[in-house]
């Protein structure tokens, strides 16, 4: 799977009065980590979404690689594994059943789909919950859950809007190691990020970078 | 805490909210009931009436003597109280405001007193609804002379007493969401403490108020703004059912069909209804087309129960649907993905149809080959339906009116089952009169079709439009 860059060219977003992003320019090299920090109405969720194509920005251009970053295209979509907002569940699926059917619709191998799930569910240490439904879960359960269904997915660019949300010290260093691998992999991220220790081992290499976002006047 | 006490609070309490005009929901309950006698003396008197009269007054005046209008009745008696006692566990007859039971509920005050206008205001909503219903039934045959007058105070009554059953069973599906109390001498009024209503009343727990009072306000958001999966998942009971089930991997489709097997199999009352339904209207259906003596009007009716039975055969793609507007996690492209999901409930739903309404054809006198092509038709029409109604998108605004009106938003929630309807009443219903008509054929198969591709390119367009502005 070819890796791309993610870029946005002097992007902003106002919605009639209110400006939700001031002008912004970022890269994120392909393999790289790069992390938005600033305050609340920064516009941080703003500028993910016009990276990950489900917000068209007011001016500017976002990419991914060579492509217009436009979720309606289904090669974006294809590329973008992003986590900002609660993802749609099934209410009738077991966690595992959830992680099963994202493998069988992403064509992986069926002969290793249950362990490869099973690995997942692990990784972010709620294994012991694959039988549990959505609804069944603690909040700081279902961050891990839906982390867990964004990162099973495959994908060449990785968004997360502030993983470490509802999580304790322990599962946040557990998140920051599994998004560090997926850097490694040459998957390039780009997340939302308020917590010094994520922060800080995500952009432990030489292309990764911290960019803060200012509020806009007005 | 003395009863003279909580009375002087509560109506202190009601003086600092509403002011000395008191609280406005009773002229707001009364508004409501004049309104719904004036839509049913306008439009469900002259329907019902008409209705009774197309499907034959002598008929009806006949069954309505015969002991299987007794059946139907308790048949209907049952289904309306078990429909009410569920009704209640999403959303009982006593749901105050939030702040009410913040603030007041939680307070020393006796329950059943700072409840008791809210109960208040549903019993008479039950018996206001029982006895207009009763009424209305009752002057429908009158009206179409398929009874004496003698039925409107026999109707009312039992409208009344229907209206009371559903009531009861509404209050003690929500009361008994809460455990028993502990203590059994609560407090109230001289001889209160004997009722049976007030003991259902005192036994809410604060918990189960709070919910259900913000679940009912978000369930109102949701009608309001036209978003049924709000809607929906307020509404549903929670799946706790076939843990041990196991999803497997059979490839990007099937996987997709098995996952609606599973959810059939954990809630499998819905695929019960389903079937049940499915049946009842193959039944119909081949009675229609089978023999001259039905009623076309059956072939309507036969329709929407169809189309209601597909419905609940289709949660998987309701499931589907409900992952447009966020972010992609699933693989299959949504066309693909919605018609697999129709796969299952159109399966059952053709089999069915076709099995059921042959024989009960060929049981009337009817040559399987002259009904077996109808049947079949059905089936792309109800696909399209249930395709057009999970991806039926927001209710549609104009520069005008950027707000929908209640009249534009209750049409654009009907659409999909008045089309379904409508076009398979009157598929059936030509069936009988020209069934060898060669346009009537071409015209019936397009229509089938158009509505099955209308629907997946429904699918398309809510794909591409939910993009945020």
């Amino acid at each position: 799977m070819p890796f791309m860059d993610v870029r946005a060219e002097d992007v902003s977003k106002v919605i009639g009065p209110a400006t939700l992003l001031a002008p912004v320019s970022v890269t994120a090299p392909t393999g790289s980590c790069l992390v938005l920090r600033g305050p609340n109405g920064s516009g941080k969720t703003t500028l993910l979404r016009i990276l990950i194509g489900m917000m068209p920005p007011t001016t500017g251009k976002a990419f991914l690689g060579d492509l217009a970053a436009d979720e309606r295209d289904p090669a974006v979509r294809a590329a973008v594994a992003a986590l900002a907002g609660p993802p749609a569940t099934y209410r009738d699926l077991t966690l595992r059943d959830h992680l099963v059917l994202l493998d069988a619709t992403w064509a992986g191998d069926p002969e290793t789909s249950d362990d490869r799930v099973a690995a997942a569910l692990t990784d972010l240490g709620i294994g012991e919950l694959g039988g549990r439904f959505p609804h069944e879960l603690s909040s700081g359960q279902t961050q891990l859950f839906r982390l867990a269904l964004t990162l099973f997915r495959p994908s060449e660019v990785l968004v997360l809007d502030e993983p470490e949300q509802r999580l304790d010290t322990s599962k946040r260093a557990l998140v920051a190691d599994l998004i560090a691998a997926r850097r490694d992999a040459g998957t390039t991220v780009v997340l939302a990020c308020h917590d010094p220790l994520i922060t800080e081992r995500v952009t432990a290499g030489d292309a990764d970078q911290v960019v803060d976002l200012v509020a806009a006047e007005g | 805490m003395s009863v003279t006490a909580d009375s002087e609070r509560l109506t202190d309490t009601v003086h600092v909210l509403h002011g000395p005009g008191g609280n406005p929901a009773r002229k707001e309950v009364a508004y409501t009931a004049y309104v719904a006698v004036i839509v049913v003396g306008l439009y469900g008197f002259p329907l019902l009436r008409s209705l009774v009269i197309a499907a034959d007054r002598e008929a009806m005046a006949s069954a309505l003597r015969s002991p299987w209008a007794a059946l139907v009745l308790v048949v209907l008696v049952a289904a309306v109280a078990v429909a009410a006692r569920e009704a209640g566990r999403v959303r009982g007859p006593v749901v105050a405001p939030v702040p009410w039971i913040d603030h007041v509920v939680a307070s020393s005050i006796d329950r059943w007193a700072s409840l008791r206008p809210w109960f208040g205001y549903s019993l008479f909503a039950a018996l206001f609804a029982g006895g207009l219903a009763g009424l209305l039934v009752g002057a429908a045959f009158a009206g179409a002379r398929a009874a004496g007058w003698w039925i409107l105070p026999v109707s009312l009554v039992v409208g009344v007493l229907v209206g009371l059953l559903a009531g009861a069973a509404w209050l003690l599906g929500q009361s008994r969401l809460s455990p028993e109390p502990l203590t059994t001498s609560t407090p109230g009024p001289s001889g209160a403490r004997s009722r049976p209503w007030v003991r259902e009343v005192r036994r809410l727990g604060i918990h189960e108020l709070r919910t259900q009072s913000s679940r009912s306000n978000r369930i109102v958001g949701g009608v309001h703004a036209g978003d049924l999966r709000a809607v929906r998942l307020e509404a549903a009971r929670p799946i706790a059912r076939g843990r041990g089930l196991h999803l497997r991997h059979h490839g990007p489709v099937m996987t997709l069909v098995a996952r609606d097997v599973l959810g059939l199999r954990r809630a499998p009352a819905a695929g019960v209804v389903g079937l049940f339904l499915c049946v009842v209207a193959a039944c119909a259906l081949g009675a229609t087309l089978g023999s001259t003596a039905v009623p076309p009007l059956v072939g309507f009716v036969a329709a929407l129960v169809s189309f209601l039975g597909f419905s609940a055969l289709s949660e998987g793609l309701r499931l589907e649907a409900d992952t447009m507007g966020t972010p992609p996690l699933f693989g299959a492209p949504p066309v693909r993905a919605a018609a697999a999901h129709v796969l299952l409930p159109g399966t059952v739903h053709l089999v069915t149809t076709v099995v059921v309404g042959s024989v009960t054809a060929v049981a009337l006198g009817a040559d399987v080959g002259a009904v077996l092509p109808w049947l079949v038709m059905t089936t792309p029409f109800l696909a399209g339906g249930a395709l057009r109604a999970a991806y039926r998108g927001r209710p549609p605004t104009s520069p005008f009116n950027p707000v929908p009106n209640p009249q534009m938003v209750a049409l654009w929630y009907a659409s999909p089952v008045l089309l379904c309807t409508v076009l398979i009443g009157a598929m059936v219903w030509g069936a009988t009169r020209f069934p060898t008509n060669g346009w009537f054929v071409i015209a019936t198969w397009v229509a089938a079709f158009w509505l099955f591709y209308s629907g997946l390119n429904r699918v398309q367009r809510e794909n591409l439009a939910h993009r945020d502005v």
